[in-house]
């Protein structure tokens, strides 16, 4: 028994040395070339516009988007129902995608960004809200 | 004679004896009720299944260390997603970007109708930047000194913004009287972001934190 208390304790101790790492205690800045960043769904009866943008700093030299217009299926899954990608070697940047005909459910549009600088880069996910049609 | 058999026919003998030195008792012996519930608050902590991880000083304090462990890990993990909601705007703070978005306004204009800018002076800068569509005016301006300017006037419903504010301390200032979010980011650019009752203005910029609160004042509709 005292052995397995001690597991118990030797785990939980592990656990909360590695956090003060992971949640601040160390001032490391992992964001270098991104200031800003959205993915917006509007519905216009069956028709989507998708937005994915992104705003990096001077130092941004390339960014690749990857745009997904999903659906959620019955086991309240996300699908990809279009994609999209483009890549804008500039610090700025937008890709738009206008969809029509699409049947009734729940979409949300998810934009992957790679954002550049040189050769190193950094990767954000967001997601739009959910919306119906 | 064997071990056993001597020591059985001791006690043969002798038991009856000190059997009848013993004094008679009358009654049973009645415990007192402290010690009764003592010994039953004792047999029913027996029975419970973690009895053995609790039965030694030692174990129990190693129990409550690690409780204590647990709760203050839980209250560090709870930093990462700290929601804070000002007047008009609800940020998500997270280790390295916080999600903003705007509160749910019906009055508020569904498309851009009326267009705002920076009305301060803004020569010696040029447009680098524009992104204008029915729910975003997004104009950047840059100089020969590399200062930037990000202007952007969103509709409020549709304002859904991830910002970069890893080690940023986020604040609140006044802009003509519209409570404003404001903090400097990694790479030094101070950020301000605020409901002007129609739409959400976002500005940011890398010059002096006291210009960037005087050029935000000077945001006004233009068109």
């Amino acid at each position: 028994m005292k052995k397995i208390v001690s597991l118990i304790m030797t785990i939980v101790l592990s656990v909360v040395m590695t956090s003060t790492d992971v949640y601040g205690l160390e001032k490391e800045i992992n964001t270098y070339y991104t200031k800003s960043y959205s993915s917006t769904l509007t519905l216009t009866g069956n028709s989507s516009s998708c937005k994915s943008k992104l705003t990096g700093y001077s130092d941004t030299t390339k960014i690749v988007i990857l745009q997904s217009l999903q659906k959620k299926d019955d086991n309240g899954s996300w699908t990809n129902v279009r994609t999209s990608s483009t890549t804008i070697y500039y610090f700025a940047g937008t890709l738009t995608n206008t969809y029509s005909g699409l049947a009734k459910g729940t979409y949300r549009v998810k934009s992957v960004f790679t954002v550049y600088s040189g050769f190193n880069y950094e990767i954000l996910t967001k997601c739009s809200s959910a919306k119906q049609i | 004679m064997a071990a056993g058999d001597y020591r059985k026919a001791i006690y043969d003998a002798l038991t009856a004896e000190y059997g009848s030195m013993l004094p008679e008792s009358d009654e049973e012996h009645v415990f007192s009720p402290a010690f009764e519930r003592r010994m039953n608050r004792l047999v029913k902590r027996r029975n419970k299944s973690y009895y053995m991880m609790i039965n030694t000083a030692g174990k129990r304090i190693a129990c409550i260390a690690g409780i204590v462990f647990i709760l203050s890990f839980s209250t560090v993990m709870s930093v990462s997603a700290l929601r804070e909601a000002f007047r008009d705007l609800f940020i998500n703070i997270y280790k390295r970007f916080s999600v903003v978005r705007s509160a749910e306004d019906f009055d508020a204009p569904e498309k851009i109708e009326d267009i705002y800018g920076i009305t301060s002076d803004l020569s010696g800068y040029d447009v680098i930047y524009t992104d204008l569509d029915e729910y975003t005016n997004n104009i950047i301006y840059s100089d020969e000194n590399n200062n930037v300017i990000d202007f952007a006037q969103y509709v409020k419903s549709e304002f859904d913004m991830g910002i970069n504010t890893e080690s940023a301390e986020i604040t609140h200032i006044d802009i003509k009287g519209n409570e404003a979010v404001y903090y400097e980011d990694n790479q030094g650019y101070n950020t301000i972001i605020w409901d002007n009752g129609d739409y959400i203005i976002m500005i940011s910029s890398n010059i002096d934190e006291n210009a960037l609160k005087d050029m935000a004042d000077s945001v006004q509709k233009v068109k």
